[in-house]
């Protein structure tokens, strides 16, 4: 069994809310959120960071006070989460050329940037790797099992967001940004403890409407109690 | 006792040659393949040539196309797997791929007939990230399961390592004092991996991954991180350091991996002085199939005994035994192989019996 603790990257412009409440989980536009997101974080060099490493810090610092384990690694569910950044690195490039390019933003276009600076954020010295692809959220999950049966890591912290800034458009312009927190079971009252193998079902569709359906599956018997 | 996992069969896209065989007995030859960059940069890079870079209409694209071969070749004559794991770096994210709408698709699970697909990123270990998680699903049950990475050179790659210094039009020297940076390349390698063992072929014995958590792009100046990656690997194989008959390390060419990773390798090994040897001055830098490659080539030492060269001039750091052309060693020994990712990312490999 694992015990998750979820939060919305976005509940500091809401009012807050407990750490798996579904209500916080509403989307908000990206023009609205992105200045005041900027003021919050406490990412170094956050105006070259991409927006899902700056929802993702802000994330999972909310997660912080649950924390208990040493070993810590880093998930980052869907594989755009890096394309804002390198759209702007490759568009530079062709506009100014390679000498004026700045040489803080070249890491931020890697794929698992956001895992990578999350990680030197929140001290996770396991690993820090992005998944991706079709069905990236229920991977990441299944991935986080493995990490934590097999006592590679006490605990996962699993990121997800759409940040409504794909390079390759078709997103609506609203950003949601959700942090889980996975740990080894635990008997606490706020903790929900969900079954191993439970990410199976969830291998299509966008990661962040995955993880949210995940959430609404088995958060919704804890709400009712 | 961990479930070990026997490397079936390797297949790779190289500079050196479109299939394993073609890529070893290149490496041993001491053959190298560079050329000026395409994008008008100042830089040398190893191309693969004849390489179609566009993007098809189903979305398939350079580092696709390297990935299916090095598949294919890994998986001749054998059954589907039940789970492939995939990995690259910068891939497709290109120019061409970043202003077209098109959604990339680098590999499906239906390709090669698995029953599922993962697709992981960790910079320069993501095919090493992929071969651990390939190890701790063995530990679970999974039988057999194939593990491939590959990334295509692109312009953002390119320039973004010559902004940032790590390499140059100068050729690379890796784990050499004079070394003047890396050489980008480009390949694919995959492993097909099974956890009965069906003869005698190398098996991954032992692994283990740690992150510096640190710096975006330089390893930590201390190298406790990939200390304890390599130490709990070889712990992880039942092994002692002394056990360990060679190093196949990431060795990039840039002084910030490479004196991080003479240093460690000394700590670990002491005066036992390991041969240690770097592929990258022949085939470059290949991205996030880099890991995979070198566990492909402690297989094939394993196998027969000998390390191919390190390619490039000047003088070894010195408290590591480079293998500056090429060295024979007891066949069937473990061998260590290991690669870093920018971000911090460590992964360590033994390859043994």
């Amino acid at each position: 069994m694992i015990t998750a603790r979820f939060v919305n990257a976005l509940a500091g412009l809401s009012p807050q809310l407990p750490p798996f409440s579904i209500s916080a989980l509403t989307p908000i536009a990206t023009d609205t959120a992105k200045k005041r997101l900027l003021a919050i974080t406490q990412l170094r060099h956050a105006r070259y960071c991409s927006l899902a490493s700056v929802m993702g810090e802000i994330a999972v610092r909310q997660l912080l006070p649950w924390a208990r384990g040493n070993r810590r690694a880093i998930l980052t569910a869907g594989g755009d989460l890096h394309m804002e950044v390198a759209s702007t690195f490759a568009q530079r490039l062709q506009e100014a050329g390679a000498n004026r390019l700045n040489p803080i933003m070249f890491p931020h276009t890697l794929p698992s940037a956001t895992a990578t600076t999350l990680a030197a954020q929140f001290n996770a010295h396991v690993c820090a790797v992005a998944v991706e692809g079709s069905g990236a959220f229920g991977r990441a999950w299944h991935l986080a099992e493995m990490l934590i049966s097999s006592k590679c890591a006490d605990e996962v912290l699993i990121f997800t967001c759409r940040s409504g800034e794909s390079a390759r458009g078709g997103h609506s312009g609203h950003m949601t940004g959700i942090g889980m927190l996975l740990q080894a079971s635990s008997a606490e009252a706020d903790s929900l403890t969900i079954p191993l193998g439970a990410a199976r079902g969830f291998h299509a569709g966008e990661p962040a409407a995955e993880a949210v359906r995940f959430l609404l599956t088995y958060a919704a018997p804890v709400s009712s109690t | 006792m961990r479930t070990r996992l026997e490397i079936q069969d390797i297949g790779a896209v190289t500079p050196l040659g479109s299939s394993w065989i073609e890529t070893w007995k290149g490496l041993l030859a001491g053959e190298s393949r560079s050329s000026a960059s395409e994008y008008g940069l100042d830089v040398c890079v190893s191309i693969i040539e004849n390489l179609e870079r566009s993007i098809d209409a189903d979305g398939r694209g350079p580092t696709a196309r390297l990935m299916h071969m090095a598949c294919e070749e890994a998986c001749r004559g054998r059954e589907p797997p039940e789970k492939l794991w995939a990995a690259s770096n910068h891939g497709e994210a290109d120019l061409a791929a970043l202003t077209s709408s098109i959604h990339t698709v680098p590999l499906s699970s239906e390709t090669f007939g698995a029953s599922t697909a993962t697709w992981l990123s960790s910079a320069c270990s993501s095919g090493l990230h992929a071969l651990w998680f390939a190890y701790l699903s063995a530990q679970q049950g999974v039988r057999q399961s194939v593990v491939v990475a590959g990334d295509a050179l692109s312009r953002i790659g390119v320039a973004g390592f010559l902004n940032a210094g790590a390499t140059g039009i100068e050729l690379s020297s890796p784990l050499r004092q004079s070394s003047a940076g890396m050489r980008v390349g480009e390949g694919a390698v995959a492993l097909s991996l099974a956890s009965e063992r069906a003869s005698e072929k190398p098996r991954i014995i032992g692994m283990a991954a740690t992150c510096d958590a640190g710096h975006p792009t330089h390893p930590d100046a201390s190298g406790a991180w990939l200390e304890k990656a390599i130490r709990d690997a070889i712990e992880i194989a039942g092994l002692a350091p002394s056990d360990v008959e060679a190093v196949v390390a990431h060795g990039t060419g840039t002084r910030a991996n490479d004196t991080v990773e003479t240093e460690v390798l000394t700590r670990v090994f002491g005066a036992q002085k390991v041969p240690v040897v770097s592929v990258k001055g022949a085939v470059g830098h290949i991205m996030g199939a880099a890991g995979l490659l070198n566990v492909a080539v402690a297989a094939e030492a394993w196998r027969s005994g000998l390390l191919p060269p390190t390619l490039g001039d000047g003088l070894a750091w010195p408290s590591v035994q480079l293998t500056t052309h090429g060295q024979r060693i007891e066949a069937r020994k473990p061998i260590l192989a290991t690669a870093s990712g920018f971000g911090g990312n460590n992964v360590a490999v033994v390859v043994g019996t």
